[in-house]
């Protein structure tokens, strides 16, 4: 599964030993035919000197001075050792050796000036005996000369021969071991290498992932045993280099999607590209391709199956519980619409009954009763409209629409002209109010509610309701950013009551001597507040007013969290 | 207003019937003439006849008021037949109804009628919405001529 990698590098060094180890045997040749030739000369110049050449001549025209035929054959055989020498002499030159043949050509010349004197003396007829007194040479002058001179040239070839020999044999086994040290780290980081990679495989092997690689030849370079083992499970044998597309040819029939082979071959060819590839046994891989620097593709593929169907199971889940919610929310609203609807009839026949009594010639107590009645039928129908406005809260249409407090304030406050004058109130807005992210009848709504209930529930003689803006308060060692507050100077509430004032139709005073109401004004304040994310907090103390501090969603701020919107509670004090 | 106004009310809840009788007497509605019809079955049957006299008797309506809430039939399906009607196809219908949601109104002027009015409450309040309803659609405005061509 692993493909060769360093193995050229014995190789080239092995064929670089092979050449190096040929040319230097072909180097010992020469060196050793030199020497041959070197010993080829020598004869030469000793078979024309010696005892069957021009010195048996020389001794025999010595010996027999009559005949003069042996000075001939000694001339001759002189000129030939004139010419052996020459040739060993050019041979040693060649051969580079630094040898001295003039000693014996001198040798050879004092012979050579000898002949003429041996047949002048022949032909004056002396005796061998004379001319041997006359021309005497000793007899192995020429070779011992030739002999010194053999040794010398043998003494330098050899000691030139041994060092090309040793350089040589250095060189080959120079050459030899670089050979076998390459083998041997080629050997060593191959084996480190393997290695490496078995670690690496059984990491992979372990793992349940699985990792498969397609070369840029299309063929599976790699793969891991969980790959192995899903091949097997699909009924592919995964051999050596298997083709890509075999697979995915074999593949293409067991899965949902037919176009696996594109995904094999790499046809479509991003950088790195996930996706999810379902079988029709309904096992699903989650696929991740990234294609490798030198063109392969590694696959890997993590199964899913499990997570999948959870994924599917909570968004089935979720969906349904989504159309539950809208469908009772609808229920909700047309519940609210039909209560409220149906609950209004018999109320209205009882308001006109009484309009018609009301009319009619009654005794005093009668009117105080029958007026009573309308009275009580108004206000029924104030907390009726209350309960189909909470209903109606929910619709969030136009929510991202962006309302400025402040002048909604000052349209309450125009609004309220009549009550202000008569209750000789004061209505203050003491800060720049922000934009908010609201609809602004909310806003509306928000504020009137707060703003009538400070003058509503207010016997100072001098009303007065303030709203502003705080960027922070803490209130009962809360920290609160970006808050809204309203303050009243009015009658305070109790502690003991604070909590129950968001409570729908709950009212602190609900004796006739209370100013009207329905007791759903906070409960809606508390709601409004409450969609928006916000928070709504209050500081208020009897005889002394009351203060709500408001987070709301701010229009170039972000949201005021989900978190944040808690019950809505009551505090006795806070440190502004 | 010289001639007398004739207004068709149809209505099912005698409660709510009597205060808007009420209301148009004490709006001073000087002369008025009023045609009843508590169901679909009794809206239908007059409907019929004013088509049988052909306008002739000019006891033709100038007004309808029309409550939405009916015991056998709803007051949109109504509008839709007058409105298809030859000889009531011009007259204004006036839809006074208890029911007030978005859906409602927006149907009733889809299918043609010409205002829309939430019952009120209380006797008073019946008072004030004839009192506007005189000076509007008997005052104010010029309604299509009686008899048909």
């Amino acid at each position: 599964m692993i493909r060769p990698g360093l193995i050229w590098l014995p190789i080239a060094a092995f064929t670089a030993f092979v050449g190096v180890a040929t040319w230097s045997t072909a180097r010992l040749d020469d060196v050793q035919n030199s020497t041959s030739r070197l010993t080829e000369a020598f004869l030469r110049v000793e078979r024309a000197v010696g005892y069957v050449g021009f010195i048996h001549h020389f001794k025999n025209a010595v010996l027999r001075p009559a005949e003069t035929r042996y000075l001939e054959l000694a001339e001759a055989e002189l000129a030939q050792a004139e010419g052996a020498l020459a040739d060993l002499e050019a041979t040693m030159d060649g051969l580079g050796l630094d040898v001295n043949v003039g000693h014996f050509r001198d040798t050879l010349a004092a012979y050579g000036a000898m002949l003429p004197v041996i047949e002048e003396m022949g032909r004056a007829g002396a005796s061998p005996q004379e001319i041997d007194v006359r021309v005497r040479i000793p007899d192995e002058a020429a070779a011992f000369v030739l002999a010194e001179l053999e040794a010398t040239a043998r003494s330098q070839i050899d000691r030139r021969n041994s060092t090309q020999k040793r350089f040589l044999l250095l060189l080959i086994v120079g050459a030899g071991g670089l050979t076998i040290v390459m083998a041997g780290l080629t050997i060593e980081t191959t084996w480190r290498r393997q290695k490496s990679v078995r670690r690496l495989t059984s990491v992979l092997d372990r793992i349940e992932t699985t990792v498969s690689v397609v070369g840029p030849d299309g063929r599976m370079d790699f793969y891991n045993k969980a790959f192995e083992d899903e091949m097997a499970r699909r009924g592919v044998t995964l051999g050596t280099k298997v083709a890509a597309q075999d697979l995915a040819v074999t593949l293409a029939p067991q899965l949902c999607h037919s176009d696996l082979a594109a995904e094999v071959l790499g046809e479509q060819n991003p950088a790195h590209a996930v996706r999810d590839v379902a079988y029709r046994d309904g096992t699903v891989f989650e696929s991740q391709i990234y294609v490798l620097p030198d063109g392969a593709r590694l696959f890997v593929r993590r199964n899913v199956t499990e997570q999948r169907q959870e994924e599917a199971r909570a968004e089935r889940q979720q969906r349904q519980l989504m159309e539950e919610l809208a469908a009772s929310n609808r229920e909700l609203e047309n519940f609210a619409h039909a209560a409220s609807h149906d609950l209004q009839e018999p109320l209205r026949g009882i308001a006109i009954n009484a309009g018609f009594l009301e009319r009619e010639p009654l005794t005093e107590k009668g009117q105080q009763r029958v007026k009573r009645m309308v009275a009580l039928c108004a206000r029924e129908q104030a907390m009726i409209d209350a309960l189909l406005n909470l209903a109606r809260l929910r619709d969030t249409d136009g929510d991202g629409a962006i309302a400025h407090p402040a002048e909604t304030i000052l349209l309450i406050r125009e609004d309220m002209a009549g009550t202000l004058e008569k209750q000789n109130g004061k209505l203050l807005l003491e800060t720049r109010l922000p934009p908010v992210r609201m609809r602004e009848a909310r806003v509306h709504s928000l504020f009137l509610n707060l703003i009538e209930n400070g003058f509503k529930y207010n016997t100072s003689e001098t009303p007065v309701v303030a709203a502003g803006f705080r960027e922070s308060v803490t209130v009962a060692g809360e920290e609160l950013a970006n808050v809204f507050y309203v303050r009243d100077n009015g009658i305070g509430i109790a502690p003991e009551h604070q909590d129950g004032i968001w409570k729908m139709f709950s009212r602190v005073d609900n004796s006739d001597k209370a100013p009207p109401g329905t007791g759903v004004g906070l409960a809606f304040v508390a709601r409004i507040i409450s969609a928006y994310g916000g928070a709504i907090r209050l500081v208020s103390e009897p005889g002394r007013g009351s203060t709500f501090y408001m987070t709301l969603p701010l229009a170039d701020g972000p949201a005021a969290s989900q978190e944040t919107a808690a019950e809505p509670t009551g505090s006795g004090d806070a440190d502004e | 207003m010289n001639e007398m106004a004739r207004i068709w009310i149809v209505e099912d809840n005698d409660d709510d019937y009597d205060a808007l009788i009420y209301g148009l007497q004490s709006a001073d509605v000087p002369r008025f003439r009023v045609v009843r019809s508590s169901d679909g079955v009794g809206c239908r049957a007059e409907l019929a006849r004013m088509n049988a006299e052909g306008g002739r008797s000019g006891d033709l309506p100038n007004l309808i008021l029309l409550d939405l809430k009916l015991p056998d039939v709803s007051g949109h399906q109504l509008v839709e037949e007058l409105r298809s009607d030859p000889v009531m196809k011009s007259v204004p219908i006036i839809i006074v109804s208890s029911a007030g949601s978005v859906v409602d109104v927006a149907t009733a002027y889809r299918e043609g009628a010409n205002s829309y009015v939430r019952k009120p409450m209380n006797l008073e309040g019946f008072q004030d919405m004839a009192r506007k309803l005189r000076d509007f659609w008997l005052g104010c405005a010029t309604l299509p001529p009686m008899a048909p061509e």
